[in-house]
């Protein structure tokens, strides 16, 4: 029956989801918001209406990583390093690309970079959906208030909000499979489920988005602290059967992905001064009233209004829209009388939880023993908080459909649609002085919600019939719920992404291994045009530095621009340091002057491009040095107008180097492998104005040496007299310990699963 | 059976209503669309320096009461340039109602109402934007601000602030110069100005604006200003 059952609900995620991809695969569209490839001039929007209203991320980050990943996984492998965006860029240990989940590292495989992310976005819906179902089946639930559940969770506005961008919906089949492995491991077959827990766990953690995986797995613990109060309480002594698989499934779960964890922590460590631990401001009363009432109050809690873009993009961080009918079934169930109504209490008082935590109250302090709390950005605790309001309000729809016609059951009914009432008021006259066109309109949500919320409570106190209250209940979140999704994420034509353009394609041949800056941050990892600029969420703290000069003021870093380093970050000795053969440029200011630029005849529409003059070569052999404290020391000298041709500046003791520099030609170039011939004249050493980051090796004549970091953020090497054949080479030891971790804990996930399948069934 | 049919017609009304007001959303979300890319579209022609088309695609994009609300901020931004605050007011008014979080607004509107001499108005605007980003760029602009609304007790003390960050900046101690002018250190003033002369590489520049400031000088201070715009 529950086979059945589960066929049924996979049947209908999927009809909604290929509802919702229907442009996708029949019409030629994607999801990448491509009707504007780039923020600025170089490829301006070309459609008469842009419909995205996903832009940043979305196409400024995800899309040219993706492009990136999907060239690299055809050639079979995973790229670790890119070197086309910060002067080279460890962007395997960002851990934000989900380049270890499976279903990614196939569908790049096989597919285009746009095809691939559309189709992996389709599965992760469906699923979402059928896991959530199956969770909520597992803990009691009868068809219709677990089918609501998965609909509900699967186009929520955390995961709709981000759709495009790819980052939570990556995640959410995870948490309920996390959860469903758990509670079924409690229940009967251990040993298989908690593998299943395990390998759940890690699919979380290799998703698109550390920090949502990170406290979406939180949820999980806070659940299974709950599950194991209930052992406990339930008078059962023997916790094992709830506390080892907790155990089991976190060790084994965060062991599976040390192979991308390792080096997160690794570059999270070198990235300190973007996201420094010791701060946390936290809000003032004010602030904590304006918050809440921006979380509550604005229209967005109740479906509101999604076309001011930046706005929504925020309120979508802020508020998670789970719909209002989930919010009135969420807020009945302290009245309700059903056996689930502590189970369903518990999911709301969590949600809660982490709507205040999110807000940096002193409530948010309950989470700083998650590891690196104080850097993660505290608002994506409305991840959790939006899973489990969705299941508070999946047991409320169970408890009314099952409940009579009580007193109690109408006192809880009109709680629910006072405060949706009251909410709906406040966003009334809140909003309306900047929607009085819309006033009257259905789409005000003062208005909409208030009807909404009347009708329902209505339906759910007067009818009595069950097959009339659950199939009626749910076809109305189906049109409360998922058409939001549909806005939000308008798929534009495929043919948008082409990126001809007759001077970009003259610049890319001119400019070889040279570094061109004035490209929209990660462009560049598009067009394959080595850049100095880039748009991530660390940077290393050195580089950070030696291009902006400081840390940012922004301790929340709330303004993108604060992650950036672009063209107006770039100084004349900076670019020349870094071999920035050619800027793109327009009237924007920028650091370097006029006189050390000579424009190109490829100026066309205001587009200039201008070579700039006395560039240093990409590589180059120079046999002077000067010692240096530390890092910060040598980007100091420079930023005081050091020249970088007196003298290479080391943090180490070479001891004596006399020569007469010497030559360096780039032989080869690729993602994690560079090789430069070089002629010495006497001792030398070969600088190359690639970012230094550990794990970069090399070999000169097939020998190991040091990697020397010059200038405090660059790569180099000592080399003999004569001609050496120099080879970088990027084996980073923390893959390597994470890979030896992560293969461990597979195969005991792995064997976990199949020994609970076919012997022994508990641990 | 009649009961049934009106309960569940109850429901279809109710469906009915949900796909009217999403279609309405799309419908507006469609216009809201057009305004958008003319936005983009200027954002675009601005960078490259073609301001007469730029005006034109922002002019395309306030069109309509599906206006993007960024073009309301843009708008503002650009009548401010050309010196027209009061035009941009109400821009700038309609930017804030619909971004309230978005702290280039704030910028802006205390540009404005300094502009137009309220600057009680421009200090509030101000403060906000400076406080969400204390850069010494921001800070000197809130200094500009604060001396605009002859706050110079108060802007003494940012400046000098800012005095010991760059002692060498010549716009800084222009202002100082300025502050201390208005607080009756005449002497003191003149001597920060002749060495921000000194300083900056843009001369004709900072003479023009010292210049502007020659009729509100008493006589003798007069003489030796002019005597150092002649050096």
């Amino acid at each position: 029956m529950v086979k059945k059952k589960s066929l049924y609900a996979l049947s209908f995620y999927f009809a909604v989801a290929l509802l919702f991809f229907f442009p996708i695969f029949f019409m030629e569209r994607t999801f990448v918001p491509a009707d504007v490839l780039d923020q600025d001039f170089l490829y301006p929007p070309r459609e008469k209406k842009l419909l995205s209203l996903q832009r940043w991320d979305s196409i400024m980050y995800a899309y040219p990583t993706d492009a990136l990943f999907n060239r690299e996984i055809k050639r079979g492998r995973i790229p670790l390093w890119n070197p086309y965006v910060f002067s080279g860029y460890p962007v395997f240990a960002s851990g934000q690309n989900g380049f270890l989940n499976p279903f990614n590292i196939v569908l790049n495989f096989i597919f285009t970079p746009w095809k691939a992310k559309d189709i992996f976005l389709f599965i992760h819906l469906i699923l979402s959906g059928i896991f959530t179902f199956l969770f909520l089946m597992e803990i009691g639930l009868s068809f219709y208030p677990a089918l609501f559940g998965g609909l509900v969770w699967s186009y929520s506005g955390l995961n709709a909000g981000f759709f495009s961008q790819g980052s939570t919906i990556s995640v959410a089949p995870y948490l309920p499979l996390l959860l469903l492995s758990y509670e079924k491991g409690i229940k009967g077959k251990s040993l298989m489920w908690t593998g299943v827990g395990a390998l759940s766990a890690s699919m979380l953690f290799l998703g698109r988005h550390l920090n949502v995986s990170v406290f979406a797995f939180v949820g999980f613990i806070l659940y299974a602290l709950y599950r194991i109060s209930i052992e406990v309480t339930g008078g059962n002594l023997n916790l094992k059967r709830a506390v080892l698989p907790f155990i089991l499934i976190t060790l084994l779960g965060v062991g599976i992905s040390a192979v991308q964890l390792l080096p997160t922590l690794e570059l999270s460590k070198l990235a300190e001064l973007q996201r420094p631990p010791e701060s946390f401001p936290m809000t003032s009363v004010q602030g904590f009233i304006e918050f809440l009432s921006i979380t509550f109050f604005h229209p967005f809690f109740l479906g509101g209004e999604p076309a001011y873009e930046g706005a929504w993009v925020r309120i979508y961080q802020v508020n998670g829209f789970a719909g209002i009918i989930t919010i009135l079934l969420a807020f009945f169930l302290p009245f309700a009388s059903h056996r689930r109504k502590w189970e369903g209490s518990f999911y709301l008082a969590v949600s809660l939880l982490f709507i205040l935590a999110s807000s940096l109250t002193p409530i948010t302090t309950l989470f700083e023993w998650i590891p690196s709390f104080r850097r993660l950005n505290p608002f994506k605790l409305l991840y959790p908080a939006d899973f489990f309001m969705t299941m508070a309000g999946a047991i409320g729809f169970e408890s009314l459909i099952e409940e009579d016609r009580t007193l109690r059951k109408l006192l809880g009914l009109v709680a629910g649609t006072t405060f949706v009432l009251i909410v709906g008021g406040i966003t009334l006259i809140y909003e309306a002085p900047f929607l009085s066109y819309r006033i009257k309109s259905l789409t005000n949500p003062g208005i909409f919600s208030v009807i909404l919320s009347l009708f329902v409570a209505g339906i759910l106190f007067l009818e009595e019939s069950k097959k009339i209250k659950g199939p009626g209940i749910l076809a109305l979140s189906i049109f409360e719920i998922v058409p939001f999704a549909f806005i939000i994420n308008m798929p534009v034509k495929t043919s948008l992404l082409k990126m001809d353009n007759n001077y970009m394609n003259e610049l890319k041949r001119i400019a070889g291994y040279e570094r061109v800056a004035g490209i929209e941050p990660n462009l560049s990892s598009l067009l394959q045009l080595y850049s100095p600029e880039g748009y991530e969420s660390l940077i290393p703290d050195n580089y950070f530095i030696a291009l902006k000069g400081k840390p940012p003021e922004d301790i929340l870093l709330r303004e993108p621009k604060k992650r950036m380093i672009r063209l107006e970050d770039i100084s004349y000795e900076m670019a020349k340091l870094l071999g920035v053969r050619y800027i793109i440029g327009t009237d924007r200011v920028y650091k370097i002057p006029d006189d050390k630029l000579e424009e190109l005849n490829y100026s066309v529409k205001g587009v200039k491009i201008y070579k700039v003059k006395g560039v240093l070569p990409r590589a180059f052999v120079i046999s002077s040095w000067k010692k240096v404290k530390s890092w910060e020391d040598a980007i100091s000298l420079l930023k005081n107008g050091y020249n970088p041709e007196d003298g290479v500046l080391l943090e180490e003791d070479i001891g004596e180097c006399r020569g007469g520099g010497g030559t360096a030609e780039i032989v080869e170039y690729d993602l994690h492998r560079v090789v430069i011939r070089t002629t010495s004249y006497g001792c030398g050493i070969l600088v190359f104005s690639d970012t230094w980051y550990p794990g970069w090796k090399v070999y000169v004549n097939g020998r190991e040496e040091r990697v020397l970091r010059a200038y405090g953020f660059l790569r180099s090497v000592l080399l003999k007299d004569g001609e050496n054949f120099v080879e970088f080479q990027f084996k980073p030891k923390s893959i390597f310990y994470g890979l030896i971790l992560s293969f461990l804990s597979l195969i005991i996930s792995f064997s976990m699963v199949f020994g609970g399948l076919y012997g022994k069934g508990k641990i | 059976m009649v009961k049934a049919r009106f309960k569940i017609g109850t429901i279809i009304i109710l469906l009915a209503v949900c796909l009217i007001r999403w279609i309405v959303f799309g419908v507006e979300l469609n216009k809201t669309a057009k305004s958008k890319w003319h936005t983009l579209m200027s954002a675009t022609y601005f960078s490259r320096g073609d301001e007469e088309r730029g005006v034109l695609m922002l002019e395309e994009a306030l069109k309509g009461r599906f206006v993007y609300p960024e073009a309301y901020l843009k708008y503002g931004i650009f009548l401010l340039n050309k010196e027209q605050p009061y035009s941009a007011l109400p821009y700038l008014e309609k930017a804030y109602l619909f971004l309230p979080w978005k702290i280039a607004i704030y910028k802006a509107l205390a540009d404005a109402y300094s502009m137009i001499g309220l600057g009680e108005k421009a200090l509030d605007y101000g403060r906000i934007y400076v406080n969400s980003n204390p850069t010494f760029e921001n800070r000197l602009w809130f200094a500009m601000i604060m001396v605009k609304a002859r706050m110079f007790e108060d802007a003494f003390f940012l400046v000098k602030d800012l005095k010991q960050e760059q002692p060498e900046n010549p716009l800084v101690l222009t202002i100082y110069g300025i502050i201390l002018l208005n607080m009756g250190k005449e002497e003191d003033a003149i001597f920060w100005w002749d060495k921000a002369l000194s300083l900056t590489k843009d001369k004709e520049n900072l003479k023009r604006a010292l210049k502007s400031i020659i009729p509100s000088l008493s006589d003798n201070v007069k003489v030796k200003v002019m005597e150092l715009l002649n050096k």
